[in-house]
């Protein structure tokens, strides 16, 4: 499903020019869950932020379902990500003046789905992730690990095919951390691809391979679990 | 979506208190004014166009050139209409005249009603202007001598509910008029404004039926009378002006030639009079260039508006960047998040417009007490203008979220969800602030200088003491036949000094008449020169100083008819200069070499401004009259001015009984005559006090988002031991310098500006630096008082406090 070769992103300001990723050969099939590891600064986020479209590679190339993306354009990368993959953050990223329906719900907006349908697909989610009794509160309203769920809910709403958690369970404590790394679990054993950054071995280990990065380089392929197509 | 993005909108207004209100008091003020200035403006445009086919008439004007000088009338020559109808009967429909009635009293069982807007008119009057009838019939209203229709309000004001149709109304001279209709009261929006009109065939009474119907050239020199002419479909004034050169051969060129004048035909589309019109004896007209500069005005206001949203919605943008990141994640491209911030933008709009008509309403009867007007804002006949403005505040909107619409949506996801924030553009912002106070400054140098040249109308030395002078307009005829005792009885008052008799008044006209006059060579030569009839006191009483030779003596019985005397502008026009002493001067020259009075210059008095300080001090001859004349002039001691003036009106009804009485002070007369800058100058101050009102609204919010921003840094240099002081100083000089730099845009501008406007004036005061300082200083100082409001509590705060967060 991805396929990355020589990917390299640098970042330069006026003065100081730095290499987030380089040369980095990654290949995540279909059905995967994937960790990312290592230290602050290796280049995790930027990693995900290039396989996730919101941000173009300076070199190399990214195959995403056969199509080379590398040089897709704001609105190409838009487009092809606003129905194949879903985003959960560690601080988890909800507009605070729409209610948890509503976040929920954006996505649907953005690929026009009609409002019946949307609220039934809406409904179907919020109860999945145990958080329909709280559909018309605001995000400040909820707990840490209530609003993760809803950042989970809004991230599945599309049924992507790969979803990118960047810290999922980095802002709550151990029993909502674990709540959500089942959750994901769960999706990934539904068939849904994922590709985890975490700090936490713990977390690490629900995935099926752990892709250690430092200093931009790719240092090693830890396969956790067998996994098979 | 769309309810998404109103959802979005309207929870973030309510949530943000503080910015909602500054953003939608700037919008709603700067609409409000808007919608005022518009509704004036509107009014202004609308003149006359009441009339059915004011497309189709035209008012007829005189351009007289004799030898170099060249006068423009307003009125024409009484044959003029009638001749122009009989030349180009394939063009001309109609035409009608009217003449302003001398009279002003009428009379009716005793009881004696005042009116001075009374007009003869053509019995046309009603073909060519749409005025609705009540009573009686257009077509036979006015076709006999005698006759009158009066306004719907005159008639109730004389007859009460009674029936007014063929009563007798008499006036103070021995003649009356029939009522033979009731009309409409005329709209505000008319530049013709009369309570009566009078059938115009009664003049030929006075004229004598020959000459009033004559066409004979010799009567197209003298003016007098508005002549209208409406034009028959598919007619054109063109026609009429291309056919003129024989016209003129055949009526008027024969005569103006042996006085070395030629005469040529104007015309100006009834619609246009109003506005466009600055002729002589033209009827008080309004003046475009006002339309001008509050339209541009109006702008001002929406703009500054404008500029408060955008800067607060793009320094506010730290507060969005998470949301607009998070949108595009989840799909959204650009163009979805530039609809969205520009109808948050359109709703704030809508909002402050409903807010706007509220305020607009309220605020309506002062504003038409300061304008002169009576404006209305029903909904029933404005539906039109509330449509309008619903769709400019729209626009409003539209521009005021442009850019911060763009802002936002440019945010690049990964960044602003890692909580790195570009914080926009601050030279954008910078230069948002400095185009409000720019315009801030150009209007307070503005309203600075047309007080000044108000100052300065009032206060400048006229060449003769105004103050103290009290002015009797003498109408009754048993009056002016006894002039010279009710003179003589008014000065038996120890308070009344001095008393003089003319012609007219400073301010108050004069006529004009072609002179011949002895040139340097001996020589004679003709010229159109202005003239005052005075009395032998007239100098004195005025205060008028004589620069040469003597003034008229009582004891020279030759001075009546053989003595004139001249200002020091004829002198010097005439090419006399020291020499005029002596000079031959034949007053009221006619083609036959004739003259109404054969005189020699014996003095020459200095300039006085017989007219406004917009006009030249042109060349002035004044000339003895024994004849009774309309003006009295009083020099009064002004202590206990109540019993001087009691002892006036008693004599007054002694000698003038037949009408009640009156006075004017010379001062007010000659203030009056600035009427216009004065209101002029009110309005515009009041404006600008309300653009450096949003604009100060601006920068509270702009201050406040600022030292949000700054609060750690501020805490931070307060626990290194930055005192209070320093802090403020550190928040406020940055904006400080930003409103010292708006005087760099300003001033050219305003220079610009007031030149433009004082040309209306041919003494102008001088705009000195220190205006253009004084109103960049007062702008920096409204400015840091208002950013200083915020800078002081955010200087002291506790430090720990906000550390505390971090």
């Amino acid at each position: 499903m991805i396929k990355t070769m020589n990917l390299t992103k640098v970042y330069r300001t006026d003065e100081v020019e730095t290499t987030a990723l380089n040369n980095v050969n990654v290949n995540v099939a279909e059905g995967e869950f994937v960790a990312i590891m290592g230290p602050s600064g290796c280049g995790k986020s930027t990693l995900l932020n290039v396989l996730g479209l919101l941000d173009n590679p300076t070199d190399g190339e990214y195959h995403f379902n056969g199509h080379e993306v590398s040089k897709f354009k704001e609105r190409q990368r838009t487009n092809l990500r606003k129905s194949n993959i879903g985003f959960i953050f560690q601080s988890f990223n909800l507009i605070d003046e729409l209610t948890v329906y509503e976040n929920v719900e954006l996505p649907l907006l953005y690929i026009k789905m009609p409002a019946s349908e949307r609220s039934k697909q809406v409904n179907k989610v919020l109860d999945r992730m145990k958080i329909a009794h709280r559909a018309k509160h605001f995000p400040q309203q909820l707990s840490g690990g209530q609003q993760q769920r809803v950042a989970v809910a809004r991230a599945v709403i599309t049924n992507p095919k790969l979803i990118l958690a960047d810290e999922p369970t980095g802002n709550l404590d151990s029993a909502n951390g674990e709540e959500v790394m089942t959750m994901l679990t769960q999706l990934n054993s539904e068939g849904t691809t994922i590709i985890m950054v975490t700090h936490s071995p713990t977390d690490a280990e629900y995935a099926h391979r752990i892709i250690q990065l430092f200093d931009g380089h790719v240092v090693t392929e830890n396969i956790k679990k067998e996994f098979h197509l | 979506m769309f309810w998404n993005y109103l959802k979005i909108a309207v929870r973030n207004l309510v949530r943000k208190k503080f910015y909602t209100i500054i953003n939608m008091a700037g919008l709603a003020i700067g609409i409000c004014c808007a919608i005022l200035i518009g509704l004036y403006i509107q009014n202004e445009l609308s003149y006359d166009k009441y009339n059915e086919d004011y497309e189709r008439i035209y008012r007829l004007e005189s351009h007289f050139t004799i030898q170099e000088s060249e006068d423009l009338f307003a009125v024409t020559a009484l044959p003029l209409a009638p001749a122009i109808k009989l030349e180009f009967p394939e063009d001309v429909e109609q035409y009608c005249r009217f003449r302003e009635m001398d009279n002003n009293l009428f009379q009716i069982d005793g009881k004696k009603y005042f009116e001075d807007n009374v007009w003869y008119a053509d019995s046309t009057v009603f073909e060519v202007f749409s005025y609705e009838f009540l009573r009686g019939e257009p077509s036979e209203a006015l076709d006999d001598p005698n006759e009158i229709v009066l306004t719907e309000s005159f008639a109730k004001h004389i007859f009460g509910a009674q029936d007014p149709m063929g009563k007798f109304l008499q006036t103070g001279y021995g003649f009356g008029f029939t009522v033979t209709g009731v009309i409409k009261d005329l709209p505000q929006n008319s530049h013709l404004n009369f309570e009566a009109i009078a059938s115009m065939i009664t003049l030929a009474q006075f004229y004598g039926a020959e000459m009033f119907h004559s066409l004979s050239p010799n009567l197209f020199w003298n003016v007098g009378f508005y002549s209208f002419v409406k034009l028959k479909e598919g007619g054109s004034m063109d026609n009429i002006m291309r056919g003129y050169p024989p016209f003129n051969e055949k009526y008027i060129k024969a005569l103006g030639e042996t006085l070395n004048a030629s005469f040529q035909l104007m015309a100006q589309r009834l619609d246009r009079v109003h506005l466009h019109s600055k002729l002589g004896g033209d009827l008080p007209t309004g003046n475009i260039s006002y339309v001008y500069i509050f339209g541009i005005v109006a702008l001002f206001l929406l703009l500054i508006g404008c500029i408060n949203y955008m800067n607060m919605a793009t320094a506010q943008s730290s507060g969005r960047a998470t949301e607009v990141g998070i949108r595009k994640v989840a799909g959204a491209q650009r163009g979805s998040l530039r609809r969205q911030f520009l109808l948050e933008s359109v709703v704030i709009s809508i909002f402050a417009y409903v807010l706007a008509i509220f305020a607009a309403e309220l605020l309506l009867p002062t504003f038409n007490e300061l304008a002169g007007r009576e404006l209305s804002l029903s909904v029933s006949d404005n539906l039109n203008y509330y449509g309008l403005f619903l769709l400019v505040s729209i626009v409003v909107g539209l521009i005021s979220g442009s850019y911060p619409a763009f802002y936002l949506s440019s945010f690049v996801p990964v960044e602003v969800l890692k909580g790195k924030l570009n914080k926009g553009s601050a030279t954008f912002r910078k230069l948002l602030v400095v185009v409000q106070f720019s315009i801030s400054i150009f209007l307070i140098i503005c309203t600075l200088g047309v007080i000044s040249q108000l100052e300065f109308m009032q206060n400048t030395d006229l060449g003769f003491e105004k103050d103290g002078l009290v002015v009797l307009t003498i109408r009754d005829t048993t009056g002016a036949r006894n002039l010279a005792t009710f003179r003589d009885e008014l000065l038996k008052h120890p308070k009344i000094l001095k008393a003089g008799t003319s012609s007219s008044i400073p301010g108050g006209g004069f006529g004009i008449i072609v002179q011949r006059y002895e040139t340097d060579e001996g020589e004679m030569s003709e010229k159109a020169i202005n003239f005052v009839m005075v009395d032998k006191d007239y100098l004195d009483v005025m205060g008028i100083k004589i620069l040469m030779g003597r003034d008229f003596d009582p004891e020279l019985a030759t001075d009546l008819e053989e003595a004139c005397l001249i200002n020091l502008s004829c002198a010097e026009n005439l090419g006399w200069g020291e020499k005029a002493i002596g000079k031959k001067l034949d007053f009221g020259a006619a083609p036959d070499g004739t003259a109404t009075r054969n005189t020699r210059v014996i003095g020459v008095i200095q300039d006085y401004h017989y007219r406004s300080l917009r006009n030249l001090i042109d060349p002035l001859i004044l000339i003895l009259s024994e004849e009774p004349m309309q003006r009295i002039t009083l020099r009064i001691d002004q202590s206990d001015l109540e019993s001087t003036l009691a002892y006036m009106e008693e004599k007054w009804n002694e000698f003038c009984p037949t009408f009640p009485f009156s006075y004017d002070f010379m001062d007010d007369n000659l203030r009056a005559q600035y009427d216009a800058e004065e209101k002029t100058g009110r309005v515009f101050s009041y404006f600008t006090m309300i653009c450096i009102f949003i604009a100060c609204l601006g920068l509270l919010g702009l201050t406040s988002y600022a030292t949000e921003q700054r609060i750690r840094e501020i805490s931070i240099r307060k626990v290194l031991g930055a005192s209070e002081k320093s802090i403020v100083y550190l928040l406020t000089r940055n904006f400080a310098l930003l409103v010292i730099f708006s005087n760099i845009i300003a001033w050219p501008l305003a220079w610009l500006g007031m030149e433009k406007w004082l040309e209306n004036f041919a003494y102008a005061a001088e705009i000195t630096p220190l205006i253009y300082v004084a109103s960049g200083l007062l702008a920096l100082i409204i400015a840091i008082i208002t950013i200083s409001i915020k800078a002081i509590s955010a200087a002291r705060t506790n430090p720990a406090d906000a550390l505390k967060h971090e």
